[in-house]
């Protein structure tokens, strides 16, 4: 038992022998509180009654928002279309439609879900449910090297790894919070899932959903093993001690539900505004330059995109992957959702069933799943390392998350393709 | 209110292992949603009803199965408008049935469960 968990059994005792000694009991009813909990921290029930609501939060979240993620894509599309119609300079016309429009397009069709994750939290914290959820998970979490706390920013990175982080500080101690920051891009966020939909219907067909959900498992145990890991060699200690008083259930007030939703928001607003969308410029630079040699982005081959994609090939050439790949890998840099555009863009082919069978020429049911699992593993996107640096708050760490993801999506592919091998796959 | 927690308990649970059948298509029921995390929902709902009828406070129980009975039926109609709302922005035709949901018609069943608590929470 370490000191502080001594100090607090050691408060305990003495508050109870005060009261013991001072305050004489009567029998009164059980508060509204106490009788919930009953419930919501009952042996058996507690842990199906969370996921039931986490799986509520994360219905509410990507349902609901669904169509306002699609109006925004479908606004910044067509403005992506008008600049390019009524812009006569090729290169001006390229860079407001694709660049910016486009840019921005990606950026904040992730803002609905984003606001609406925020929104489910809100709910939960001022109901004053999120404390329980956290008490019931931390036999669970503590066994993997994470604090019970840390269950909520994991479960949210199956949405989205930027809230999912930024949520993480509802975590005191700053080890477990740092740990929890660290693994959590391990988490399959809801970007990675075109890529296996892609990849799974092509290559595992009748088994899509096992392969999808092999991926999403390989992330929670990586993340455990990496949790693991992290502590034993960076920070050392153990789990700080799981202390916490309940407060009493609320009923969520509306303004203080949006208040909080909104000011969580804004975080990742302001980030769109600057890192996404120098990146996204950046993108569209390195796919349409040098611009004659391209035809304005229309022979993808002569690009800087398909120069560093030949950069790129020897490494990721032992792993069965081509020149193609990496560079639809290096987009997923900026959000992984492109990866899938990308592959598009390089096998020139527009529709879903076009893509398919060009990729069938390429990649067998291994290279998929190393495809998959590099996509899963081997990058935080430009979103998310932003705000691992502001979380963080020291780029030595968010090194040390870029490159361990490196390593481990290079030695878990390369895994994949040797027992690939072994098994007689290939 | 015992009598009132099988009712729902046998509800739930039949409509919960339906949802959880029909998503692992072991069974086909034309318009009934295919969902498993929806059936296991429904069945956590259905285990708090039945374990709450041999509790010393079932009224706890009642509570809270009723309240998160309430959140899915009210989660279900917010899916349902915003699928409706979605199919306008895409120009694409909307099945309401499809959109249906068993949860939506018994999340009414949770009324006097939910009654109770905002009684007892005015009492407090």
């Amino acid at each position: 038992m370490d000191f502080a968990t001594e100090l607090a059994n050691a408060r305990y005792e003495l508050i109870g022998k005060i009261i013991s000694s001072s305050v004489k009991k009567v029998s009164k009813p059980k508060s509204f509180s106490d009788l919930v909990d009953t419930v919501v921290l009952d042996k058996y029930l507690g842990i199906p009654i969370f996921l039931t609501l986490m799986w509520a939060a994360f219905q509410f979240s990507f349902s609901v928002s669904a169509p306002f993620s699609d109006a925004i894509d479908i606004f910044f599309g067509a403005a992506a279309e008008w600049a390019k119609a009524s812009i006569s300079n090729e290169i001006l016309a390229s860079l407001v439609g694709d660049g910016i429009f486009g840019g921005l397009g990606f950026v904040l069709v992730f803002l609905p879900p984003i606001a609406f994750v925020f929104v489910s939290l809100a709910i939960l914290e001022d109901s004053g449910y999120l404390p329980r959820a956290a008490f019931i998970m931390d036999r669970v979490m503590s066994k993997v090297g994470l604090h019970g706390k840390s269950f909520i920013p994991m479960l949210l990175g199956f949405g989205c790894n930027v809230p999912a982080i930024m949520a993480c500080r509802t975590i005191e101690n700053d080890v477990d919070r740092k740990i929890t920051i660290m693994v959590n891009p391990l988490m399959s966020c809801s970007a990675r899932l075109p890529v296996y939909i892609l990849f799974a219907g092509v290559f595992f067909s009748g088994y899509e959903g096992a392969a999808i959900v092999s991926m999403y498992l390989l992330g929670i145990v990586l993340a455990a093993i990496m949790a693991t890991v992290i502590r034993r060699i960076l920070f050392g200690g153990r789990i700080s001690p799981f202390l916490m008083e309940m407060p009493d259930y609320t009923m969520p007030s509306l303004k203080l539900v949006l208040n909080s939703a909104w000011i969580r928001t804004q975080i990742f607003l302001k980030k769109a505004a600057t890192i996404l969308f120098v990146g996204a410029l950046f993108m569209w630079f390195l796919t349409v330059f040098p611009w004659d040699a391209t035809g304005g982005g229309e022979i993808l081959d002569n690009s800087y995109a398909s120069l560093v994609g030949h950069i790129m090939e020897p490494l990721i050439k032992p792993l069965g992957l081509n020149w193609k790949a990496g560079v639809a890998l290096l987009s997923g840099f900026m959000a992984k959702e492109i990866v899938v555009g990308t592959l598009g863009i390089l096998y020139g082919v527009e529709s879903e069933e076009a893509i398919q069978s060009a990729l069938s020429q390429d990649f067998n049911p291994i290279t998929a799943l190393v495809m998959m699992a590099i996509t899963l593993i081997y990058l935080p996107c430009l979103a998310t390392i932003g705000v691992l640096k502001r979380e963080l708050g020291e780029w030595k760490l968010v090194s040390l998350v870029i490159l361990y993801e490196l390593v481990l999506a290079y030695a878990v592919a390369a895994l994949i393709v040797v027992s690939g091998k072994v098994l007689g796959v290939v | 209110m015992k009598a009132y927690m099988v009712l729902l308990f046998a509800i739930t649970l039949v409509l919960g292992i339906t949802e959880i059948l029909c998503g692992i298509d072991i069974v086909k029921i034309n318009n009934f949603p295919s969902d498993i995390f929806g059936g296991f929902a429904l069945v956590v709902i259905s285990a708090t009803f039945i374990r709450g009828t041999f509790a010393e406070e079932p009224v706890a129980y009642f509570y809270v199965g009723s309240l998160i009975l309430l959140v899915f039926g009210v989660l279900y109609v917010l899916v349902l408008l915003a699928n409706a709302l979605d199919s306008v922005i895409l120009g694409e035709e909307f099945d309401l049935l499809s959109n249906l949901r068993p949860e939506m018609p018994i999340s009414l069943l949770a009324i006097p469960g939910v009654h109770s608590v905002l009684k007892k929470k005015e009492t407090k």
